[in-house]
């Protein structure tokens, strides 16, 4: 019970900071790396200095003066800061235990300290900012300090910040400052970033890969005086190998449920699985269009080209046609189509190069009866699902190719034998 | 290419259409339903409308909008059977006046 006045009695030289009764064990609980200096503000407005030594997500070990038991208000910085309370029975000394009763962040209260604000105390971010804003005047060191505490709120630049090194430039030479003492960078480019950013007394910034393309560094220069100054770089090559896979598991999920939702109707193809689809079969016509006048052109080129088993469907086509026609005015600056006969089908193609069809848009534009007018999509998708029987497209960045097959055996009436 | 006749009937005035209805030619068609404004009722009669796309359809339903925002009412009538079922897909078919009967233009394009 009164273990800590035994403590105190008998061993005052044993540490509270390590001991497991003053905090309790766990995975949260941390030293930082240098205890943090902090005031204490009671409710009657006395302050008192204080040193975090130990934390967890609810509870700080301080060493202060401020009078316990006691409810105190801690402001950590702009926009936290923590109410506390002081329990009597753990702690020896000016060493105490306190029970971290409210974290205000902003607007927002809470009952314990969040993953960023837990990070920010007792990873190496605080050094990192010690050494950061030593690289500034005197004068500005504090607010540099603020408003890098301020961008580390955001908790991509924690995780990039776990990768990535200061460095001091001077009389043109790099010193290391902190963070990975290993990451190599290329010496021709940081240089050259820290003499443009010296030349023009402002921060400069570039994304660079390394010399054996396998890693991505975002560099920034910061200029101290006319000779000297700071380099942060962040290697992000892990960020964006994760972003990239994440796109391609994305994209794969969309394919797998394109095809599922059409009942194999519509299918996204690769660019090389496009290439093959484009080759096959014969060219029958071709045109571009530029204006909607060309559309009615090409309406009329694809209807007197058709075979009589296609008569039925003309309408279907020519209207497909239309709708994929129409897009590419619509969102490039128009497009070109050409009319191909394949053993099994007459295959229409169209491809524009303009920004690419949103694959998250495509699911509802496959539903059909699906029509909007919010939908830029319209509903261009849903008639050439319903008329054609294979639709295969690519889009990107770089332009957007559209198939639409019209088999020919689906276009023939099958006569049943009378029941 | 879009041709409009007008024609006065029971119902009110009527658009005649003749030719196609798309992107290209739509704007003929507004113009000449603004001309009606103030009418009340309107007909549009796509009886000899070999072709029509998305984008006629969606001009189709503003121009409906728009008088129906007024106090007017306009129906469309005569579509093929192509046409009619280009309305349907599109969940457009409340546009068509369901007494009408589809009369089969002979589609030329």
């Amino acid at each position: 019970m009164q273990e800590c006045s035994q403590c105190a009695r008998k061993t005052p030289d044993r540490s509270c900071v390590d001991c497991d009764y003053f905090m309790s064990p766990g995975p949260l609980r941390r030293k930082p790396p240098m205890p943090i200096g902090i005031s204490l503000v009671a409710a009657d407005g006395k302050r008192y200095a204080g040193r975090i030594l130990v934390l967890n997500t609810m509870e700080l070990g301080l060493e202060t003066q401020a009078p316990v038991p006691g409810q105190y208000r801690i402001y950590l910085k702009q926009h936290l800061s923590l109410d506390v309370a002081g329990v009597p029975t753990k702690g020896k000394g000016d060493i105490h235990l306190f029970d971290i009763i409210a974290v205000y962040r902003g607007e927002e209260t809470a009952s314990r300290l969040g993953n960023e604000e837990y990070r920010l105390l007792t990873g190496s971010t605080g050094d990192f900012i010690e050494q950061v804003s030593k690289l500034v005047p005197a004068h500005l060191q504090d607010l540099v300090k603020e408003r890098l505490l301020a961008e580390l709120e955001s908790s991509e630049i924690f995780n990039a910040m776990r990768l990535g090194k200061v460095m001091r430039y001077e009389k043109g030479r790099f010193r290391h400052l902190t963070g990975q003492a290993d990451l190599e960078l290329p010496l021709p480019a940081i240089e050259n970033l820290m003499r443009q950013a010296i030349h023009r007394g402002t921060h400069c910034r570039e994304v660079i890969v390394s010399d054996d393309g396998k890693r991505i560094f975002d560099l920034h220069g910061i200029p101290l005086d006319s000779r000297s100054g700071g380099l942060l770089a962040f290697d992000l090559t892990e960020i964006i190998e994760k972003e990239r896979q994440m796109r391609c598991q994305e994209m794969q999920a969309y394919r797998e449920a394109m095809a599922a939702v059409t009942n194999g109707r519509l299918q996204l193809l690769t660019s090389e699985e496009m290439v093959a689809v484009l080759s096959q079969g014969n060219e029958l016509a071709r045109g571009v269009v530029n204006k909607a006048a060309d559309i009615a052109l090409a309406r009329s080129k694809l209807c007197s080209l058709l075979p009589a088993a296609f008569s039925a469907r003309t309408y279907g086509m020519a209207l497909s046609l239309t709708e994929a026609l129409t897009n590419t005015l619509k969102h490039a600056t128009g497009g070109e189509w050409v009319v191909r006969q394949t053993d099994e089908a007459i295959r229409v193609i169209i491809q524009d190069q303009g920004q690419g069809i949103k694959i998250k848009d495509l699911p509802k534009a496959a539903l059909m009866r699906h029509y909007s007018t919010q939908n830029s999509l319209g509903c261009g998708f849903t008639l050439m699902l319903y008329y054609a029987d294979k639709v295969y497209l690519t889009t990107g960045s770089r332009g957007t190719t559209l198939v639409l097959d019209f088999h020919q055996s689906a276009g023939e009436e099958i006569c049943s034998p009378a029941s | 290419m879009l041709a409009i006749s007008v024609t006065k009937g029971d119902y009110g005035r009527c658009l005649n259409l003749k030719g196609e209805l798309d992107m290209e030619t739509l704007a003929t068609l507004e113009r000449a339903a603004e001309v009606q404004e103030g009418e009340g009722q309107l007909e549009i009669n796509l009886a000899g409308v070999s072709f029509i796309d998305s984008t006629g359809l969606r001009g189709l339903l503003e121009i409906q909008r728009r008088w129906s925002m007024k106090g007017g009412k306009v129906r469309v009538i005569n579509p093929c059977p192509e046409i009619a079922e280009v309305f349907r897909l599109v969940g457009m078919e409340e546009l068509l006046d369901c007494s009408d009967q589809s009369k089969a233009t002979g589609g030329e394009y």
